[in-house]
């Protein structure tokens, strides 16, 4: 096996000081142990010259306790590098003769990249007296005393959120790696426990048992309207600047409300760099270009846009279909104090999608039209104090705003359209405070104000006296309005520990007031955690969650002003063991009761004894949601990481009389096994999903509507499966140099052996016979990536 | 239209039959008349039905007036007996099957409509609906009554169907759409078929007496009679917002045949024309058009063209 010597240098050391030139002097840490680095002879050598920082904690026993890459070589050669680092024992820093907690910046060159027959020791240059007197360069150390240091996250230990009592934590590869997720961390989150398989897995997430729009997506703490392009297209924020996702199935914290199922929240931050850092991706079907830009020694700008080309390769196929999206995002992060950050986040996404089709034979020709547009543009400014003692005040802010055009032209019937323009302002303060060490404090305040104006055309429910029209040619319907909605949450959430018991109980208060109502909605939630052993910890949850209705849902002349928020309360208990190899096992049972569910009515009712109008919106109905969950994972480490995920659970809506249906995208068993392997320069994965068919209703005749000269079906209920779903989807990538641009290429495969899922059916006109709907066939992507160093 | 052409690009439909090729009994058009009256006025219903297998069929009907079918819906959907509250049946005969050479099969019933006066039309929805609120709608954009029809053979259920009329005592009222007239046109052959002036129902015969002749596998153009503007009709409802809006009725055509290929099922003006694509096999096939105007009215009939 071929040993390559690195030359060990410590370049610069962090260490608590006394800003007082009186001060105690200060001794920084010396390493006493030799980092051998081996690498295997399938480890390609990087070129002679260049390195890797890590950043090391440690403590005042002299043991590394934690290890961060600072500047990144490869990803293979990092991880080496850090299963290297956390071996290494110092002779801790000290101050006034007291041993200290200190952290490391550690740079590993390689100076050689022959291989050598026998192992050559490691020489350590010492950092002795001469790196701390003042002829020696030493780092700045800033009016507040506090060392400098960059916090880079990647496969870091996130600290753990006390008011949530299921969170999954993805970084790193774990984000971008998963076959089947073409590098999106938010289709990663489809493996995941709690989570049932979406038709024609389109990016929308049905968790534990709620409906898709009852889960939020987040980005640095405040709601996004969408998270994909359209047509399956990629997440709307570039997957670099993604530094972790949390995935909440249920029971999230209190800092957060608004959504009565679960929470997907990005947290964003540049790729970690010192020195300009270039990147540039292309694949079959869009192209995306990533720039950081180190400004002084604080300052970093991350500017990254993306476009599609399917209006280049469309053409190709099929005529008279337009699509494309674009998206930007620009970050600038600033280190005002050691104390004190500050970052700007503003973020844009465009999609549009065009459809012309000639129609019409004989003499009569003519053209119809299908346009739709969306476009939003979300601006995120954060304030950061570390206070000290552990002590933090984040405080955000957040403006956006929203367009969506609809525009439908057909020869010889209405012409449909809509206008909707969205403003969103929206803020939050949060100060955690670890008053003592058995109780922690975290208070905050959560304001949001959303406005709609909508300029439409819409297809008009029919009316009185009216007839359903043969084909579809319903009769349009003008709304010109208005909706405003504004939401301010007060939450506190202590944390109170005794022994092995950790209490959390939270209450949330959210005003919300829209259309006709204006409400204090309180929503207590609690969690217990039990730490059995060093290995084993149990916990339980249980909680309440409101959910406001959509601003469409409250337009006055044709919704319902009066709609009640959806509420839930969920309920969870379970456990986390650590096994060994680094590999996790979470077994959870959850019960979740939905409450005044809203859905559309469509019956007339008599208004004031005066006027028969539609009931449009009401918010009558009830469910549940039961079931169990497990994941089993082995976190990134040496290269491989994988889960096996399963969910066995049951989705129910009541109906009129109490009899409990299948919710129409139930799904009893749900099973994800993800794996991948980092060998070399290569990296191989794969991803197989069984999951339970959705309910489908069984159709057991059909009536003729003699007006609309159609048929309607006749339904006996959803008692019907269709059948059960199994994929296997795999991505090889592969990371090579073109001299200094550092490139990867990936294959990935969906659906490899191409399973003939049925996503539903297809019925013939009469309903007399049907045919399955094919799911996704086998879809190949490849792309390649280049990073400049 | 977009999401048919979706599927049929993706290769979806497989082997579903298209709805304008006739191969099982079905309704084809209901026809009230008128579509529109005031209460104790006499409606005569006429049904469009077609069995391929020419067994005697027996028609029966319902009258429902519910407050939960305000919006129009049937009362047939669900699978279970319709519910009786508001409903009233009318009579039940038999009738022999006239054949028009191998298919097509034409038969009908007369009945009145069974509500005398609106004091019985208001007991039906009792306090759901006032009876001042009930007159308003009555006079302003009629009240719908669903027709239901069931087609059987001896015991043997074939088919259901429903039919909407409005109890309305406004002006003016809507009526049907004048009996239907098409032209066949091959080539530079131009052959017009109409139902005007014929007595028997739901028959278009061919101007100039001679029945077209069409070669085999050719493609043909199917065109009704361009004057369908001055049929249309205003008319006023209610709508979900509960305002008075007014409507304008439009022309709808729905195409049927027994072989070959229709390459629109439904037509509309001013795109009204269809293009036929004529069967391979020699013989006599059936053309079935339906005239419908959005409103309630409906006008049906049958032509018969020879391929060689």
């Amino acid at each position: 096996m071929r040993r390559l010597a690195y030359c060990v240098a410590v370049l610069a050391l962090a260490a608590r000081a006394d800003a007082q030139p009186a001060a105690p002097v200060l001794q920084p840490p010396r390493p006493l142990t030799e980092p051998r680095i081996e690498l295997p002879t399938y480890v390609e050598s990087p070129p002679a010259g260049s390195a890797v920082d890590l950043l090391l904690d440690i403590d005042a026993e002299g043991a590394v306790v934690a290890v961060t890459v600072g500047t990144s070589l490869r990803e293979d050669i990092d991880l080496l590098a850090m299963d290297a680092a956390r071996l290494l024992r110092f002779e801790p820093a000290r101050q006034g003769g007291e041993a200290i907690p200190s952290r490391v910046r550690l740079r590993l060159e390689v100076t050689s990249a022959a291989p050598v027959p026998t192992p050559v020791p490691v020489s350590v240059p010492v950092p002795d007296q001469a790196t701390t007197s003042p002829a020696s360069p030493t780092p700045p150390v800033p009016d507040d005393g506090e060392p400098p240091y960059e916090t880079v996250v990647r496969g870091a230990i996130v600290p753990p959120e006390p008011g949530a009592s299921s969170r999954v934590v993805l970084t790193g590869a774990e984000l971008t790696t998963v076959p089947g997720t073409f590098g999106e961390p938010l289709r990663v989150v489809a493996t995941l426990p709690g989570v049932v398989r979406s038709p024609f897995g389109l990016g929308y997430f049905l968790v534990r048992g709620a409906s898709f729009e009852n889960t939020g997506f987040l980005v640095d703490g405040f709601p996004v309207p969408i998270l994909y392009h359209f047509f399956a297209g990629p997440a709307v924020i570039s997957s670099r600047l993604v530094e972790h996702l949390d995935f909440y199935p249920g029971g999230y914290p209190v800092a957060y409300g608004r959504f009565s199922a679960g929470l997907i929240s990005l947290r964003t931050a540049p790729p970690p760099t010192r020195q300009l850092h270039l990147e540039a991706e292309v694949d079959l079907f869009r192209a995306g270009a990533l720039a950081v830009v180190p400004v002084g020694e604080r300052t970093t700008v991350a500017v990254a846009a993306r476009r599609s080309y399917y209006d280049v390769l469309l053409p190709l196929v099929i005529d008279d279909v337009d699509v494309a999206y674009a998206d930007y995002q620009i970050r600038a992060d600033h280190e005002l104090t050691r104390r004190l950050r500050a970052s700007a986040f503003v973020f844009a996404s465009e999609d549009t999608l065009d459809v012309s089709q000639a129609t019409g034979t004989g003499t009569t020709v003519s053209t119809e039209t299908t346009s739709i547009g969306y476009a939003f543009v979300r601006g995120i400014g954060t304030l950061a104090w570390d206070l000290g003692d552990d002590a933090t005040l984040v405080a955000s802010g957040m403006l956006g705003r929203d367009w969506t055009s609809f525009r439908d032209r057909e020869p010889g019937q209405a012409d449909f359209g809509a206008e909707i323009t969205g403003t969103y302002v929206g803020g939050r303060a949060e100060l955690r405070i670890p008053a003592e060490r058995d109780l922690a404090l975290a208070i905050g305040v959560d304001v949001a104000s959303t406005s709609y104006d909508l300029d439409s055309s819409f297809p008009s429910p029919l009316g009185l006296g009216e007839f359903p029209r043969p084909g579809f040619d319903p009769q349009p319907i003008d709304i010109h309005s208005s909706v405003r909605q504004l939401a301010g949450a007060v939450y506190v959430e202590p944390t109170l520990r005794a022994g092995p018991v950790e209490l959390v109980p939270g209450l949330r208060l959210d005003l919300l007031k829209y259309g006709e109502v204006s409400s204090v909605f309180p929503d207590p939630r609690g969690v217990v955690r039990v730490t059995a052993t060093d290995d084993v910890l149990f916990k339980a949850s249980t909680g309440l969650f409101t959910q406001p209705p959509n601003p469409l849902q409250l337009d006055e002349s044709l919704g319902s002003p009066d709609l009640q928020p959806q509420r839930s309360w969920q309920s969870s208990t379970g456990a986390e063991i650590l096994l060994p190899d680094s590999i996790e096992l979470q077994p959870t049972v959850f019960y979740s009761r939905m409450f005044q569910l809203p859905r559309f009515s469509g019956d007339f009712e008599v208004r004031g004894g005066e006027v028969v109008a539609r009931e449009i919106f009401v918010a009558d109905g009830e469910g549940r949601a039961y079931g169990f969950e497990m994941l089993l994972r082995r976190k990134v480490e040496a290269g491989l990481y994988g889960w096996i995920s399963y969910t066995l659970a049951r989705s129910e809506r009541f109906l009129e009389g109490g009899q409990a249906q299948p919710f129409a995208f139930d799904q009893t068993h749900t099973l994800n096994v993800a794996a991948s392997y980092l060998w070399g320069r290569w990296r191989f994965g794969g991803r197989f999903t069984l999951a339970s068919g959705r309910p489908t209703p069984r159709i057991v005749g059909a009536v003729f509507d003699a007006d609309a000269d159609r048929y309607d079906p006749e339904r006996t209920g959803l008692n019907f499966r269709l059948p059960t779903y199994h994929q296997l989807d795999v991505r090889i990538d592969r990371e090579f140099d073109l001299g200094p641009i550092r490139c990867s290429a990936f294959l990935d495969v969906i659906n490899v052996y191409y399973a003939k899922n049925a996503e539903g059916r297809l019925y013939q006109y009469d309903y007399r016979r049907s045919t399955p709907l094919p799911g996704v066939p086998i879809l190949p992507t490849i792309g390649i990536k280049g990073e400049l160093r | 239209m977009t999401w048919t052409t979706l599927l049929a690009l993706i290769g979806c439909a497989g082997d579903l039959d298209p709805p304008s090729i006739v191969k099982t009994p079905r309704v084809l058009a209901v026809v009230a008349s008128p579509p529109i009256a005031p209460p104790g006025e006499d409606i005569e219903l006429t049904a469009m039905v077609v069995d391929p297998e020419e067994r005697p069929l027996r028609l029966s009907w319902t009258a429902c007036s519910r407050f939960e079918a305000l919006g129009g819906q049937s009362n047939l959907q669900y699978g279970e007996e319709p519910p009786t509250e508001g409903c009233v049946e009318g009579a039940e005969g038999v009738f022999d099957l006239e054949r028009r050479g191998d298919t097509g099969i034409i038969s009908g019933l007369l009945t009145s409509l069974v509500y005398e006066d609106l004091e019985v039309l208001a007991a039906t929805y009792g306090d759901q609906l006032p009876p001042d609120l009930l007159r308003f709608v009555v006079e302003t954009s009629g009240l719908p009554v669903t027709i239901g029809l069931t087609v059987r053979t001896g015991s043997e259920e074939l088919v259901r169907s429903f039919k909407r009329v409005l109890i309305f005592t406004g002006e003016p009222r809507g009526t049907n759409p004048p009996e239907p007239r098409f032209a066949i046109t091959a080539g530079e052959d131009e052959h017009w078929v109409s139902a005007r002036g014929t007595d028997e129902p739901f028959t278009c015969v061919p101007e100039d007496g001679e029945v077209p002749v069409l070669d085999a596998g050719t493609h043909v153009v199917l065109t009704p009679d361009p004057d369908d503007a001055a049929w249309q009709e205003d008319y006023r409802i209610i709508d979900a917002r509960g305002d008075v809006v007014d409507r304008h009725e439009d022309s709808y055509y729905s195409w049927f045949t027994t072989g070959g290929v229709f390459e629109e099922e439904q037509t509309q003006a001013p795109l009204r024309d269809n293009v036929w694509r004529v069967p391979r096999r020699p013989g006599f096939y059936p053309l079935w058009l339906v005239v419908r105007d959005g409103h309630g009215g409906t006008s049906a009939c049958r032509a018969e063209v020879e391929v060689r």
